[in-house]
């Protein structure tokens, strides 16, 4: 009887499946499970950027040019906050004794006569969901507004993190930027680990020859340096002009998917070139599994976990590509968003002006460097939790 | 150790050869040309006819390339008559917008020299700011410091460098306002305008290393991060290695088994990635050039994309595709000689 009793409560013990086991070690990495978060946070902001955010992201509001972050002007009433109407003020600057306007340069002080509750589902400017659901109401918004001539309307916004030279609303415009930023790497990884897959395994599967051959196109591939050429590339593409928004996406994906297969290919190479020898493999051979069988049967599943690390450790450096070549003006343009384009302002002429009287035109880049930090906390996370020796080799490429 | 050379070196060749007719097939197949960015629209047709074949754009694609491939390839050669050397450059063409020859517009006033400070001084600094915190790190493992460096590191590896240079200009400019109160702090370039051609003083040297400091530590920032994390795990593997424990075994002072045995082992594996890492950083090179304003060939390049100088940029492209082949050549060469476990036949 006692036996048995022991016997049982031995077998009780569920058996824990590897996922479990990857699960329990992911979970055990604090800052990866930060990122992890921060990141889901984001992708859901995102996916309804143009619902979350209060303007039309490319609406311009021509008369309040460079109105700084309001979120600091942002006053409360017990739980519900309110901000006063602007008053906008020409500004002017002293020569040889005369007080001369400065055109087209304004400062911007709260009307303390008027008095706007923030409110959550107010009507506002119409946007596409998506490009199919139509719809005004945005997540939140200035509520009674509603009586206010269309002359003092044009004075009562709320632009949480200020606007650019247009009037556009620049958090509008992060969040629909942040969906390209976020949405593009993804699609670039995926490219780029499709053909990497492919030519690589091919290459490391059939050896000899043909490996000899791939390899050597993929070393020449390789001696192209990376930066340089997709400027050079997007400066060619940079004359058409007229070019759709999505082609235009799609054509800088596949740029960065033309650098990024090569170094891939090599890796998954390596690991096929193990796997191949491997008993498994061997046995499966010898029951007579075709070619095609042992490598998506056999192989691929065995290195899957590895393709996925490898993948949240590659986007944070395609979102780094991305962002300089948007920043320099050769990667994504209006009418379509991104984080880079929006720093493109500090290109050029207005460099050292926006440096001085408009620094919060540099918002976005704190946007980057936090998607990138917790990109590289959740890959760092997911390699320990995937490796199940904690073996782990340097730095993310 | 010397065939092996010889051969990776006689290898390059033919991949050089196919890199330089991609980079040109690349140059061949983008709508228009320099003709358009010179004569502008209203460009009489005749006057547009005349300048292209002075330019030579007129031609087939084959024989454009065989000139330009002849040029590269052929046309640099050294002719000794004692006791003189005279090197003939290579020929990568003429550049219409800049009224002088290709690589010497890319390369001239220094440009090169220039960018070799910047990527060489930026490494150097890294590499001595990163493999004490390395060693360190390893030794204390999990204990505060170590955290907070590699907390710090991941924060360096996600600053992408243009960031960086943004933020700083931004802290000086916007900020502190110092160009306001001093001329002396002006942003940009490599000196200030006073001081260009001035001779040699005290406020020159501070002036330069104000403009050109910000960009070397900018630019050492991300690979001090990358070095430290990598010699943090190779010190660790190396600890765990037995003749460490026998260096202590027989009584040897914990410092000394650190910096005699363990430390020289644990930065051969970095010294072989010094061919890597010239490559690297001459791409975080690019876009500081670019947002400093430095007078390097990266500005150049990158103005020759603008104006769509077609010759600068291929030799640009050519000369940054040598870099990374020479870059991965040395790697090798430094691999086979640090590591004996590496053997090349």
């Amino acid at each position: 009887m006692n036996k048995n009793v022991s016997l049982t409560s031995e077998f009780s013990h569920k058996p824990v499946s590897q996922r479990y086991l990857i699960w329990k070690r992911f979970t055990r990495h604090r800052l990866g499970v930060i990122g992890g978060a921060i990141m889901l946070f984001m992708i859901t902001i995102f996916a309804f950027a143009e619902f979350v955010a209060p303007y039309e992201y490319l609406v311009p509001h021509a008369d309040t040019p460079y109105v700084p972050p309001m979120i600091t002007r942002l006053h409360w009433d017990g739980i519900s906050p309110y901000v006063y109407g602007m008053k906008r003020i020409q500004a002017t600057v002293e020569y040889q004794g005369r007080v001369l306007p400065l055109p087209g340069v304004f400062n911007y002080e709260d009307d303390l006569d008027k008095k706007f509750y923030l409110g959550l589902f107010v009507p506002g400017e119409e946007y596409k969901l998506m490009g199919s659901f139509k719809g005004n109401i945005h997540l939140f918004g200035l509520t009674g507004t509603e009586n206010l001539t269309s002359r003092e309307k044009k004075f009562v916004k709320f632009f949480p993190l200020g606007t650019d030279q247009t009037g556009r609303d620049l958090f509008s415009q992060i969040l629909v930027g942040g969906r390209i930023t976020l949405g593009l790497a993804p699609m670039v990884i995926l490219v780029s680990f499709l053909v990497g897959t492919f030519v690589g395994g091919f290459s490391g599967y059939l050896g000899g020859g043909w490996d000899t051959f791939i390899q050597r196109i993929t070393e020449i591939f390789m001696s192209l340096p990376r930066l340089a050429l997709i400027l050079t590339i997007s400066g060619l593409l940079a004359t058409l002009i007229n070019v759709p928004p999505m082609v235009r996406f799609w054509s800088i994906v596949g740029l960065l998917s033309l650098i990024g297969w090569a170094p891939l290919s090599r890796v998954v190479r390596g690991q096929f070139l193990a796997l191949r020898e491997h008993e498994f493999t061997q046995a499966a051979r010898a029951l007579g599994a075709s070619n095609w069988r042992i490598i998506f049967r056999q192989i691929m599943p065995n290195i899957m976990s590895y393709l996925v690390v490898a993948a949240t450790l590659a986007i944070p450096d395609i979102i780094i590509l991305e962002s300089i070549l948007s920043f320099l003006g050769y990667g994504i343009q209006n009418p379509l968003m991104s984080w880079g384009y929006l720093l493109n302002a500090f290109q050029g002429q207005g460099f050292l002006t926006h440096m001085q009287f408009h620094p919060w035109l540099l918002i976005p880049a704190f946007f980057i460097v936090i998607s990138v930090l917790a990109l590289n906390f959740l890959g760092d996370a997911l390699r320990d939790a995937y490796d199940p020796f904690n073996v782990t080799s340097g730095a993310a490429e | 150790m010397v065939s092996f050379i010889v051969r990776r070196l006689l290898y390059m060749l033919p991949i050089l050869f196919i890199v330089s007719f991609i980079i040109f097939l690349l140059m061949w197949m983008q709508p228009g040309d320099v003709v358009d960015s010179m004569c502008g629209l209203a460009c009489p047709p005749n006057l547009r006819e005349a300048m292209r074949e002075k330019f030579g754009l007129h031609e087939s694609f084959v024989i454009q390339y065989a000139k330009w491939a002849y040029g590269v390839f052929f046309s640099p050669s050294i002719e000794a008559s004692f006791p003189f050397i005279h090197l003939h450059e290579p020929d990568f063409g003429y550049s219409p917008t800049r009224s002088m020859p290709a690589l010497k517009a890319l390369l001239g006033e220094n440009r090169w020299l220039w960018t070799i400070i910047l990527v060489f001084s930026s490494m150097a600094v890294s590499w001595l700011i990163a493999i004490p915190i390395g060693v360190y790190s390893a030794t204390h493992k999990y204990s505060l410091a170590d955290n907070a460096f590699s907390f710090l590191g991941f924060i360096g590896i996600s600053m992408p460098n243009f960031i960086l240079g943004l933020i700083f200009i931004w802290l000086v400019v916007g900020v502190f306002k110092l160009g306001l109160q001093n001329d002396f702090f002006a942003v940009g370039g490599i000196l200030n305008t006073e001081y260009v051609g001035a001779p040699m003083s005290l406020d020159l040297i501070l002036n330069f290393l104000w403009h050109f400091g910000p960009p070397v530590l900018i630019l050492a920032g991300a690979s001090t991060a990358i070095v430290i994390r990598y010699m943090r795990s190779n010190m660790l593997d190396v600890l765990e290695m037995a003749y460490v424990k026998t260096a202590r075994a027989k009584g040897l002072k914990e410092r000394l088994v650190i910096y005699k045995h363990a430390l020289r082992n644990a930065i051969n594996p970095l010294v072989s990635m010094l061919g890597f890492w010239v490559p690297m950083m001459m791409e975080g090179a690019l876009v500081i050039a670019i947002v400093f304003n430095l007078p390097q060939l990266e500005t150049t390049f990158f103005q020759a994309i603008i104006v769509r100088d077609n010759m600068v940029v291929m030799s640009g492209l050519f000369v940054f595709s040598l870099i990374l082949m020479f870059g991965n050549l040395v790697s090798d060469i430094l691999l086979a000689i640090t590591d004996p476990k590496i053997r090349y036949e």
